[in-house]
């Protein structure tokens, strides 16, 4: 069918898009041995087209005479020797073989009424041009022999599913015998003619229907399948299993694909419904056709290549179109041929052609660290320079892999105090070299911690002590530990004036709020300061002790705020000694005021924690607001751990100044990182904690337990899952209380007798046999 | 125009070997086998390990049961013997055996199940390891295969929606080499397995039925040739003969089905269920809900869509209807399209009429193709 002219420079045939309208929807197509006609075939039409230079000639219309279903076919083939024989395949199953130089009108030389279904394809075999073959619907293949006018042989397989396409191995040596076939299961059989009862070979190659095959026309083992699944695939049948080396995903299910001649990785194809184009493929390149050729208003229905670039198709609007390389739609020309993708560790990668973007990747570039390479890729027709970028993020804001496992698994949320809580979590996150974070729970702890004084007793241990620890620390360590004790000092500064104006030392108190307005000022600078360097507490060494010896003092008069009775201790305090206390630690702060004030803060959060102070002038209006753009700050920064920590922490404390649907976010963004570490308890535990319906209930969907009783083994279906309803009795009480266990019930899988874990570790401490008296000798471990 | 069409002579030839009680149409089956009871229809067997998804899918083919709802199925602990031959065109017995108990105990009569069997589905699902259900297939296919060598084995790879393209196909190649090689060594290469992947969450398993229920028609060749008359003469792009009730084609014409043309269909079906359900029925309106009253004679349905694509559904009868996606261009001859329809609904009907007297059906058929010939050629040219 197909002809080669391999010398495409001296074409003889002119290289112009020809189109001629048949009237009526058209199936298939076939050329003649010299290409100078071919014959289109359809429900309604069945004519001879000449070819000619300047266009379509209309020849012979062989649908003349008594019409009937016969005419109608699905597929049409051309005798490659005999020139006036072609065979038609009609959709009530006939194979009618025509003869064009038959005298009469009608050409039709005799109809073969051998298959019980629609005969999808016919096609005649390359070298010996006597024989005929044909796949129809009702799963059977037959071999014709023209001569006799008979089937001379029936290929059946297996299975009774549709043929959808056959075609001969095109290689005269070693595929001479050989076809393929496509069918409606998707599976591929290759058959070998001498052979008639099974298949040399079978394979799946298509989930859904396999259209249409086509084996390539110089590689021997290549064959091109396509189907209903938007895949064209190309396989090696000579390896077993059969490999599928390279596959095209097309936009619509794939009707036809034929290769394109002397193009080894060019294919062409088309579609069974939607695109109306014909879809050239460089299988190199597999996403973007090659070439696309419009022409048709409806699907094309049959592809017929002339030479390298030259190929007709007839599709269901009726045209027969010649279509010519030089008219080829390139798609590939008009996308920006630029590609990104990210690595697991949040380096970006991107290349781009010469062309296009290079200013965009300067400036990303600018940011990051980027090292470029510029490979030469030779295009197939033009020269192009592309280059790759790829962007290392240097300081990396996601949460270092470790730390946030190990903070997730140690940050404790429930079951504490808020203070010890915040204190333990700040603990946590200091430890795994965290300042920010830890600096922040110690703010949420003093913070709410006093707001909420009236309800939140803290045993006065538990602040001191560790404060006091890291001020030990802080002279010899990191600068960073030094501001979260900064914080604490300074706050407890704060505590101190607020003791006072409650009017206690009224004597003192002018004073104080003088000194809190400066305090107020200074604040910026004394929280710089330790952020550069923590040379100025080691200086004036004595101002050192006397601030921690103030600390400690504030820390002694703050008890009165907790308990009532201890009134009396306060008392033990000297008021001249706080007094002191607070002079010096204000003298100290305008010294440090003096000597640094250049440094400003720097840090995002610094700005929550500086507030703070501002509580003595406006206190407790825009805290809740500050706590919550801190949040909001750690959740934009990629930090959800600390967000959503904090969050169930602080709990009420917070809750109504944020967005429930925020909130939702917040933890479902949580709970979707744990599960991608698989820390399947935290996320468990924070779902528990979660206080929103829609995320607290995540652990209640798609987990059901059902409880069966021991006794007559039917499930327990009542509001109690220890009482069985038919039996009446609690199903599994303990050996030894004899009391419902509604918690941990442990038994010995011996005698099924059990109870009460703490009962039963007791109870096998000191015995060894059932606590029932069954005898059994259970084995407690 | 003999040479065309020879309709009535293979479906004869194919009636004869089936089981004598294999009804098509409703009317003459009462009168034909009235007495006989159930037993003697042609069964359509679903087997495969428990969980495997069996009932589900009885439930979501035949009972309109959303794929959802599945989730909450119990196993099933005996045969559910589902005649669907009441409820709709098709008469098949779909038996539902439960996957854990074993099949071949001396007290199931296995020659009773597997005798009138005319196919057997066996489930396998693909998320699962599947090599303890090859093993209960091929015990399965050997047993069944010795009582009975008609039986067509369907082996449907179901909760495919799981799988990946790439895996779909691998598991299926996987399934098919393992299965067959394991017949091939126990010396039963006749016995062919059809392979489908299914999923209820999607159309294919209504395609996968459908296509098992076609093997078991013997008058499908007559009906697609039907259908391709239709559509050749009435400038139709597809059709299908639906089973309304369960949404399953019993023929449609020799182009290839696309997917997406199926679902069309089968959501028109739906619309045009649910409106008639709502408006087209008189006081009965709930007892007869039920076994899908609402469709009758006069029922059909224009949909025109923005595509320049007109769907067009006609009654058959009880129980079919004719679905068909024809451009808008076309749809201009709606006389034309009309008159053909009520040529091919006598002709189905004649169809069916042949099998009660297998002498008279061949003329009628020929009239029929002739009656639409002639009219088209009156309209086209």
């Amino acid at each position: 069918m197909q002809q080669f002219v391999h010398d495409r420079v001296n074409s003889t045939k002119p290289e112009q898009h020809m189109s001629f309208n048949c009237e009526g929807p058209a199936n298939a197509l076939a050329l003649n041995k010299d290409a100078t006609m071919c014959v289109v075939a359809g429900r309604t039409v069945f004519r001879i087209v000449g070819i000619e230079d300047h266009g379509f000639v209309d020849r012979i219309n062989l649908r003349v005479g008594k019409i009937n279903l016969n005419y109608c076919a699905a597929d049409v083939a051309w005798n490659h020797h005999d020139e006036n024989i072609l065979a038609s395949a009609a959709t009530n199953g006939s194979v009618v073989i025509w003869n064009l130089n038959k005298p009469n009108r009608s050409k039709q030389e005799c109809v073969l009424t051998d298959h019980k279904r629609t005969v999808n394809r016919v096609i005649f075999h390359k070298a010996d041009a006597s024989i005929l073959l044909s796949g129809s619907q009702d799963g059977t293949m037959k071999l014709f022999d023209i001569r006799k006018h008979a089937v001379s042989l029936t290929f059946t397989g297996k299975m009774s599913e549709s043929v959808r396409d056959i075609q001969f191995c095109p290689h005269i040596g070693s595929g001479y015998f050989l076809f393929a076939a496509a069918y409606d299961n998707g599976n591929i059989q290759l058959w070998d003619m001498r052979r008639q009862d099974r298949c040399i070979k079978q394979f799946p190659a298509h989930t859904g229907p396999a259209f249409s095959l086509d084996w390539h026309p110089e590689e021997k083992e290549w064959l091109a399948t396509a189907g209903r699944d938007k895949m064209i695939k190309v396989w090696d049948t000579t390896q077993n299993p059969e490999r599928m080396i390279k596959s095209v995903q097309t936009i619509a299910s794939v009707a036809r694909v034929k290769w394109r001649p002397q193009r080894k990785l060019h294919l062409a194809s088309a579609s069974l419904l939607l695109d109306h184009h014909v879809n050239v493929w460089a299988l190199g390149r597999p996403y973007i056709p090659f070439a696309t050729f419009d022409g048709h208003k409806d699907v094309v229905s049959s592809i017929v290549w002339l030479d390298t670039h030259i190929f007709f198709t007839c599709g269901k609007d009726g045209y027969l179109v010649q279509h010519s390389f030089k008219d080829a739609k390139r798609p590939a020309d008009s996308v920006i041929p630029s590609g990104v993708d990210m690595d697991l560790f949040g380096h970006v990668s991107h290349a781009f052609g010469e062309r296009t973007g290079s200013k965009k990747a300067s400036q990303a570039g600018g940011r990051f660290s980027f090292f470029s390479k510029t490979p030469d890729k030779g295009d197939l027709f033009t020269e192009s320079h592309s280059d790759m970028y790829v962007h290392t993020t240097k300081h990396n804001l996601t949460l270092p892999f470790e730390g946030f496992i190990e903070s997730a698994k140690r940050y404790k949320l429930s079951n504490l105090t808020f203070d010890a809580l915040c204190d333990h979590n700040a603990d946590i996150a200091r430890r795994l070299n965290r300042p920010k974070v830890s600096s922040c729970w110690s703010v949420l702890h003093v913070l709410f911690c006093n707001k909420h004084l009236s309800h939140s007793m803290t045993p006065r241990t538990n602040s001191i002590a560790p404060s006091n620890d890291k001020q030990d620390n802080n002279k010899g360590t990191g600068k960073s530990q030094l501001t979260s004790t900064q914080d604490m000092n300074k706050v407890n500064v704060k505590d101190s004036t607020s003791d006072d104006s409650d009017g206690e030392n009224s004597e003192l108190e002018n004073n104080l709020l003088v000194d809190s307005g400066l305090l107020n000022q200074q604040t910026d600078f004394f929280f710089g300061d330790g952020e550069t360097d923590g040379l100025d507490y080691d200086n004036p060494t004595s101002s050192f002790d006397m601030l921690t010896k103030v600390d400690d003092d504030l820390l002694d008069y703050k008890l009165p705020y907790e308990a009532i009775q201890v009134r009396h201790e306060l008392k033990t305090v000297s008021p001249e000694d706080l007094a002191a206390g607070h002079q010096t630690l204000v003298g100290e702060q305008k010294h440090n005021n003096m000597t640094d004030n250049q440094i400003s803060p720097s840090e995002p959060e610094d700005e929550n924690i500086i507030n703070i102070p501002f509580k003595l002038d406006i206190p407790r209006i825009s805290e809740p607001q500050i706590v919550v753009d801190m949040l909001k700050t750690f959740a934009q920064q990629g930090d959800i751990q600390s967000t959503v920590s904090m969050l169930i922490v602080l709990g009420d404390k917070i809750r109504p100044y944020i967005d429930e649907e925020v909130q939702e976010a917040w933890f479902q963004s949580y709970i979707e990182i744990l599960g991608y570490y698989e820390l399947w308890t935290v996320s468990a535990e924070i779902i528990k904690l979660c206080h929103i319906g829609q995320v607290s209930s995540l652990n209640q969907q798609s987990t059901t337990i059902h409880t069966y009783c021991s006794q007559c083994s039917r499930q327990i279906l009542g509001k109690v899952g220890w009482l069985c309803e038919k039996c009446k009795i609690v199903t599994n009480s303990c050996s030894i209380c004899h009391l419902p266990v509604r918690h941990m019930f442990i038994w010995c899988q011996g005698c099924c007798h059990g109870g009460h874990i703490d009962h039963i570790k007791d109870w096998f401490a000191v015995n060894n046999e059932c606590p029932t008296g069954c005898g059994h000798m259970c084995q407690y471990t | 125009m003999h040479d065309s069409y020879t309709g009535g002579d293979q479906g004869d030839n194919f009636v004869g070997s089936f089981p004598k009680g294999f009804g098509y149409g409703p009317e003459e089956h009462d009168s034909d086998i009235g007495a006989s009871g159930g037993d003697e229809k042609p069964r359509i067997l679903l087997m495969g390990l428990r969980r495997s998804g069996k009932s589900s899918i009885q439930k979501v083919v035949f009972h309109k049961v959303s794929p959802n709802e599945t989730l909450f199925l119990e196993s099933t602990n005996k045969i559910v013997k589902d005649d669907v031959s009441n409820s709709s065109f098709v008469r098949f017995q779909i038996w539902d055996l439960p996957g854990h108990i074993d099949f071949f105990d001396p007290t199931f009569d296995s020659e009773n199940i597997f005798g009138g069997c005319g196919a057997l589905i066996f489930v396998i699902d693909a998320q699962d390891d599947y090599m303890e259900a090859l093993v209960r297939l091929h015990s399965t296919v050997e047993r069944a295969h010795k009582i009975n060598p008609n039986i067509k084995f369907e082996i449907f790879i179901h909760k495919v929606d799981g799988l990946l393209d790439d895996h779909k196909i691998e598991t299926q190649r996987d399934i098919h080499q393992r299965a067959c090689d394991d017949l091939e060594d126990a010396g039963l290469e006749k016995v062919s397995l059809s392979f489908h992947l299914t999923s209820i969450y999607d159309h294919s398993i209504f395609e996968a039925f459908s296509k098992v229920v076609q093997k078991l028609i013997p008058q499908l060749p007559i009906l697609e040739n039907l259908l391709n008359i239709l559509i050749s003469n009435s400038g139709i792009e597809k059709a299908f003969l639906f089973d309304v009730v369960s949404k399953i084609y019993i023929a449609t014409d020799s182009s290839p089905v696309d997917m997406q043309c199926y679902e069309l269909c089968c959501d028109m079906i739906d619309v045009v269920i649910d409106i008639s359900c709502i408006y087209g029925v008189d006081d009965v309106i709930l007892s007869r809900i039920r076994d899908d009253g609402a469709f009758d004679s006069q029922s059909a349905a224009i949909i025109k869509l923005n595509t320049n694509t007109v769907l067009y559904l006609r009654e058959v009868n009880k129980y079919l209807a004719l679905v068909c996606i024809l451009r808008e261009d076309n749809y201009e001859k709606q006389g034309l399209i009309d008159y053909n329809f009520q040529c091919f609904r006598k002709s189905i009907q004649e169809v069916f009429e042949v099998q009660q007297n297998s002498a008279a059906g061949n003329s009628n058929d020929v009239l029929m193709s002739n009656g639409i010939i002639d009219k088209s050629r009156l309209t086209k040219t």
